[in-house]
């Protein structure tokens, strides 16, 4: 590799380790805040030099990549492979630029081995991608990753004419990943997906092609193709399922479940319970277990579970596995009921276990198997609502996030508390109000309800918040597409409970426009919401907070909020709503205090909220 | 006092309302009518039969009147609060019509027959999650057999078992499968999906199933097909599929051993010229069906009674579920049959027609010489009338051998050939290892086609291993052959290439400038931009582009595309200097950057600089695309 790589590595690695925030639960906030001040700072620096370093040197290379030198493309290549290091990805869009460029170059220059290879790494490096995506609920790249890995597999019929075992392994991995990006949603993608795993299966086993490639690990590629069979009960779930289908999945589950137990009996442990669940699930939508039985076995196995182990399998076991029963659960509403008591219990010792965390309440993965429960979380009038979940125990996991969303709730709520006394006409609908005397009558529900808009609306964003701390330069535009997807995942997460529902279309419409001329998400269409006057008014709100707390500096410059307030006033009637913002001189004093001591109480709330005993 | 004044007395006094009409006047009101009958007439209304609640009654009580229409139903007469039942009788000119108030017998009747349909629909309901239900496992118990049965080294007598319950829960899934179609139909979810569908795909997979199934009962299959007026037409193919595979599996089931089903299909032009009529007849040498059972053959869970029936397994329900599809469809069934002789099932459907054959495509394949390897004599013959029909030259080599002679003999006199079809099986030779042989000696010069009977998706991967190029099913239809061996030729590969291209990209006549200071980079843009029809002019740096620029005709030039870093003058500040020329096109002309730097300030930054939109390189179709679209807007005008 080039010096320039090397560096542009090295400074991604002390960027991610800047951004660590694990550790104990600070107890100084100010200690807390000049300490992150101080490593923004660094972070600041690095990300700046990075920058820096691929403009001077990489992208005059990939400008001019058909003209470049061996030597450079294979540096190039390596770079590539060091940036995403197995499934760990330092710089995933930068991975998958590269890999691109290395794919017209291959294809210029006829050099096949080199293309058929660059073809998979680049499917991969999209399908990476792509898996960001499905956390709000889209799949961008399905037909370019499907593209991808097509054309490296077409390359099957040459198998012989190629000599480098290697380049075979990427055709048949290629093959094995034809449908990697497509999901389960529709029947039609998912007897692709189907056909696609059969035919590889078959090339896989085939010993005319192991033959000829003794080298290549064809039981890791059997295998590995087995595991990715059994997601199938993804579309089983859907409803779809036939005869082959149920016989070909209890054939990859009854394989993997025999390669699982003789690994375990080698090495002595227990069997991976994350595929023995699996197993039971498989047994489950096949028809050979009931729900009442799948339930039980989910019990049995949740009561296995180590409530003091805090590593990868401890988290799954303590977080997911009441996710999945609550999953379960909402197949038949009579189950929901019935195991009500159940699944409270798991979800209150999911609390306590967050709650008694050592040293790692700030632990990425704890996050994201905090999030992956929401997915399915079961509420009960009496229960533990989504919206209590999401408000004390998740989103201060994020603190700069939070923190955000806390001062965003905050100016939300002065800018109710004056929009009712001012224009109350606005909000007759909301919440039920019928006339101008009933929105003054409710003013304390309205302002709760706007500061509870704010502090949800960017919920979405907890989701893709590895692509802001992680980063390590400045944004591509790729990125910023992919982060704008926050506004769906927002609405997703909201859309599923009753407690958060009011909240979702102002997670999707804080960023569009109020006259839908700009912004995104172009889909938001402010009729659609019954609560669109609250969406505005969050909508300055997190302009506000996001150009006055600084928020925003990677992209944009910070303002004061004299300067804040006359640019939003300019945008009146194109970008918020043309009366609201005639509101902000009214608030001003009231909104500079909230600025000036709002991010440190902010934060202190975090801290507060990650040391507390019950929520 | 006289009878008829007696009378009179008592119809005026009574307290059951009378009418009469006179019936030689036109449909008008009463003639004369009671006192009771008064009570009939709500305030204001003085029409007595716009007293009705429901126009209908009114309409069946005039027909019985006026037009003597006989009726075996009661005539119910709703009448404001009431429901009254008609009693009619001549006398002399009139008819007269006594109201029976028959409010409480109705009312009692309307609850029983509510429950009744009530329960009905608890019926249909309970069968159909039951249904569902019971199908799960069963998949399971289907798809657990079947692994076990794929395990080697199976004792015998474990094996036997497992191939019974195989066969026990085929039955079952099949009799599962038909209850819940069944009650789906009746609760109104089944919702044809019509679409256009190609009728030689829809008989091939029908084929498929039966000729199986005739195989399995020692049945003889036939198959005869009419005229085919049009192979494309709108329908559910799934259903249409169904209604077909329904009869054939019903004749093969109730046709001994040794006997014959057969199928005939034809689809000829409807009066409406933008329908066509699809008739299929199936028939069999079976035992056919005593004339009281013909009379109920279509009505659920109907078996005919005897006892070489009853060993056959059944629901009854076939039949139903087929006349209910093909009553859907707007068609009709028809049945013929005596016992010992056979039966004869005919259905006709109307189906809105799809696209008729297409000349040019034809024209296309004229002359083109085309080899066609297939042993047997009478499917060879009529696959080489097919094949001359689309104006091809076509040799027919009846063993592997004798294509190797057509082969040698069209390389030796350079004339080879366009296509080599193939059907699967032929006598003395491996098809798939003889066509491994003609891939490799011929590379992709000699596309190979395969026709076959089979299920394509479970012989493809050992085909296309072997090199075939195409898959066309049996028997063999115009349209669908036409379409096989066009996308061959390389006016088909193109127009499969840029099928998108031309529908929606076509920019030709458009003026674009490329500025880029990369040989290679401009090459590549120039052949991206070549495909589109739209003239190009080069410049190697800004400075050559703002000059070009200043040396066009305003509006001449469509599009800008521009290289950031380039020697002399960079992109950006070209662009700024062509915003800056004093002409009426300066500020309009589309500059589009074309940089691998996509760092939202750098996009900014070029954004600032005058420039409308950024590419991505290195450079890609998609994105091309998308960016002459977005700035050229489509077709050209």
């Amino acid at each position: 590799m080039r010096q320039y790589q090397e560096t542009y590595i090295q400074n991604l690695k002390k960027i991610a380790a800047l951004a660590e925030l694990s550790g104990d639960i600070p107890l100084d906030v100010d200690r807390f805040l000049a300490e992150r001040k101080k490593k923004q700072e660094e972070i600041d620096r690095l990300r700046y030099e990075n920058t820096e370093l691929l403009r001077q040197y990489l992208m005059p290379v990939l400008d001019n990549i058909i003209s470049a030198d061996e030597a450079e493309v294979n540096e190039l290549a390596e770079f590539a492979l060091q940036l995403a290091p197995g499934v760990k990805q330092l710089d995933l869009v930068l991975t998958y630029d590269i890999h691109n460029a290395l794919i017209a170059y291959a294809r210029k220059w006829e050099l096949r081995d080199m293309l058929i290879r660059e073809l998979y790494l680049c499917g991969m490096s999209l399908y990476y991608m792509q898996n960001f995506m499905a956390r709000a609920g889209k799949r961008l790249y399905s037909v370019k990753i499907r593209m991808l890995f097509g054309e490296a597999a077409s390359w099957l019929p040459h198998y012989d004419e190629i000599a480098d075992p290697q380049t075979r392994g990427y055709i048949h991995r290629s093959m094995a990943n034809l449908t990697l990006g497509d999901g389960w949603e529709s029947e039609e993608n998912g007897r692709r997906k189907i056909r696609a795993m059969r035919r590889s299966l078959q090339v896989l086993t085939d010993p005319v092609y192991q033959e000829k490639t003794p080298s290549l690990p064809w039981d890791t590629f059997i295998y590995k193709s087995h595991q990715s069979r059994m997601t199938a009960i993804d579309f089983m779930r859907r409803g779809f399922g036939d005869q082959d289908l149920v016989r070909e999945i209890m054939e990859s589950a009854e394989y993997v479940r025999e390669r699982q137990l003789k690994d375990s009996q080698n090495r002595g442990i227990e069997p991976d319970m994350r595929w023995t669940v699996e197993y039971e699930a498989v047994l489950y939508h096949c028809g050979i277990r009931t729900l009442p039985e799948l339930l039980l076995g989910l019990e049995k196995f949740y009561m296995k579970r180590n409530p003091l182990d805090y590593s990868q399998d401890g988290i799954w076991q303590n977080i997911y596995l009441p996710g999945l029963y609550a999953e379960y659960l909402s197949f038949e509403e009579d189950f929901r009921i019935k195991k009500k008591e159940v699944l409270g219990h798991m979800y209150r010792m999911v609390v306590r276990y967050v709650r008694n965390a050592p040293n790692n309440q700030l632990n990425a993965q704890l996050l994201h198997t905090l999030i992956a429960i929401l997915e399915s979380f079961q509420e009960y009038p009496d229960g533990i609502s989504q919206k209590d979940f999401l408000l004390n125990l998740v989103a201060c996991r994020n603190p700069d996030s939070y923190a955000f969303q806390y001062m965003t709730g905050m100016v939300s709520g002065i800018l109710m508390e004056e929009a009712v006394r001012k224009m109350p006409e606005a909000f007759v609908g909301v919440l039920g109000c019928a006339s101008r005397e009933q929105v003054q009558q409710s003013v304390g529900e309205l302002t709760a309800f706007a500061r509870e808009s704010g502090m949800l609306h960017d919920i979405g964003a907890i989701l893709f918040s590895d692509m802001v701390t992680l980063a390590g330069r400045s944004f591509m535009k790729e990125e910023r597409i992919m982060y704008a997807h926050h506004v769906y995942a927002g609405r997703l997460m909201l859309s599923r409970c009753d407690s958060t529902r009011p909240y979702a279309m102002t997670a999707l419409g804080h960023h569009r426009y109020y006259d839908e001329k700009g912004g995104y998400p172009e889909d938001y269409v402010r009729s659609d919401n019954p609560n669109q006057a609250v969406t505005d008014l969050v909508s300055i709100a997190v302009y506000l907070t996001s150009y006055v707390s600084e928020r925003e500096k990677m992209q944009n410059s910070v303002l004061s909020l004299a300067q804040a307030v006359v640019y939003a006033q300019r945008d009146g009637g194109k970008r918020f709503h043309p009366e609201f913002v005639k509101l902000l001189p009214g608030v001003l004093n009231r909104l500079s205090d909230c600025f000036t001591d709002g991010k440190r109480k902010a934060y202190q709330k975090a801290l507060s909220l990650l040391r507390r005993e019950e929520i | 006092m006289e009878n008829t004044t007696i009378l009179k007395e008592i119809w005026d006094n009574g307290e059951m309302p009378v009418l009469a009409f006179l019936r030689k006047k036109e449909r008008g009101g009463p003639a004369y009518h009671n006192r009771a009958a008064d009570a009939l007439y709500p305030s204001g209304r003085t029409d007595f039969w716009n007293c009705f609640v429901y126009e209908e009654e009114a309409e069946a009580l005039r027909q019985a009147i006026w037009d003597s229409q006989e009726r075996t139903a009661p005539l119910f007469c709703h009448i404001q609060d009431m429901v009254y039942s008609a009693v009619l009788f001549e006398q002399g000119d009139f008819c007269v019509c006594m109201l029976q108030d028959v409010s409480a017998y109705y009312e009692e009747n309307q609850r029983i027959m509510d429950e009744a349909v009530m329960a009905n629909q608890a019926k249909t309901n309970f069968l159909s999650e039951i249904s569902h239900d019971i199908r799960t496992p069963m998949n399971a118990i289907i798809g657990m057999t079947e692994i076990a049965m794929m395990q080697n080294d199976v004792p015998r007598r474990v094996q036997d078992c497992l191939d019974k319950i195989k066969t026990a829960s085929d039955h079952m899934m099949s009799l599962l499968n038909e209850v819940l179609d069944m009650s789906r139909i009746e609760s109104g979810k089944v919702v044809l999906q019509p679409e256009q569908i190609d009728l030689a795909d829809l008989l091939h997979e029908i084929l498929i199933v039966v000729k199986a199934q005739a195989d399995g009962a020692q049945v003889a299959f036939h198959l005869e097909i009419g005229r085919m007026e049009r192979e494309n037409v709108w329908a559910d193919g799934v259903r249409l599929k169904q209604i077909c595979l329904n009869l054939l599996s019903n004749s093969v089931k109730f046709t001994p051993k040794g006997g014959t089903v057969g199928m005939f299909w034809e689809v000829v032009r409807d009066a409406d010229p933008e329908l066509v009529q699809l008739y299929v007849r199936v028939w069999d040498t079976g035992m056919g069906m005593s004339e009281e059972f013909l009379k109920r053959i279509f009505m659920p869970f109907e078996r005919e009674q005897n006892t070489t029936i009853s060993k056959i397994q059944g629901t009854g329900l076939g039949m139903t579920i087929t006349k209910n599809l093909t009553e859907m469809m707007g068609g009709r069934i028809e049945v013929q049959s005596r016992q010992g002789e056979g039966t004869c099932f005919e259905i006709w459907i109307p189906l809105k027609a799809g696209a008729e054959y297409e000349d040019a495509r034809k024209t296309v394949l004229q002359g083109r010489r085309v080899l066609l390897l297939d042993g047997e004599a009478g499917r060879g013959k009529n696959h080489m009338e097919l094949l001359k029909g689309l104006g091809m030259t076509a040799d027919w080599a009846r063993s592997a051998e004798q294509a190797l002679d057509f082969i040698d003999e069209a390389v030796f006199d350079v004339q080879e050939y366009f296509a080599f079809l193939t059907v699967e099986k032929v006598e003395g030779v491996e098809v798939v290892l003889f066509l491994q042989d003609i891939r490799k000696r011929f590379g992709n010069r000699l596309p190979i086609l395969l026709l076959s009977e089979s299920d394509w998706t479970q012989i493809e991967y050992l085909f296309t291993s072997a090199g075939v190029d195409a898959f066309v099913p049996m028997p063999l239809f115009t349209n669908r052959l036409l379409a096989e061996l066009y996308m061959l030729t390389e006016e088909g590969k193109q127009e499969r290439a840029d099928q998108e291209s031309r529908e929606e990209y076509d920019f030709s006549g458009r003026k674009i400038l490329l500025v880029e200071d990369n040989e290679i980079n401009r090459e590549i843009a120039q052949e991206l931009l070549g495909m589109y029809g739209m003239d190009i002019e080069t410049a190697e740096n800004g400075e050559e582009a703002v000059a070009y620029f200043e040396g066009t005709q305003p509006f001449s030039l469509d599009l800008i595309l521009m290289d950031v870093q380039m020697p002399v003058m960079n992109g950006l500040d070209a662009t700024r200097k062509i915003r800056s020329l004093a002409r009426s096109d300066a500020r309009s002309v589309p500059i589009v950057a074309m940089t691998a730097n996509a760092f939202m300030e750098d996009i900014q930054r070029s954004l600032d600089a005058g420039m409308d939109g950024h590419l991505s390189k290195p450079l890609d179709m998609d994105q091309m695309r998308g960016c002459l679209k977005r700035f050229l807007g489509g077709k050209s005008e």
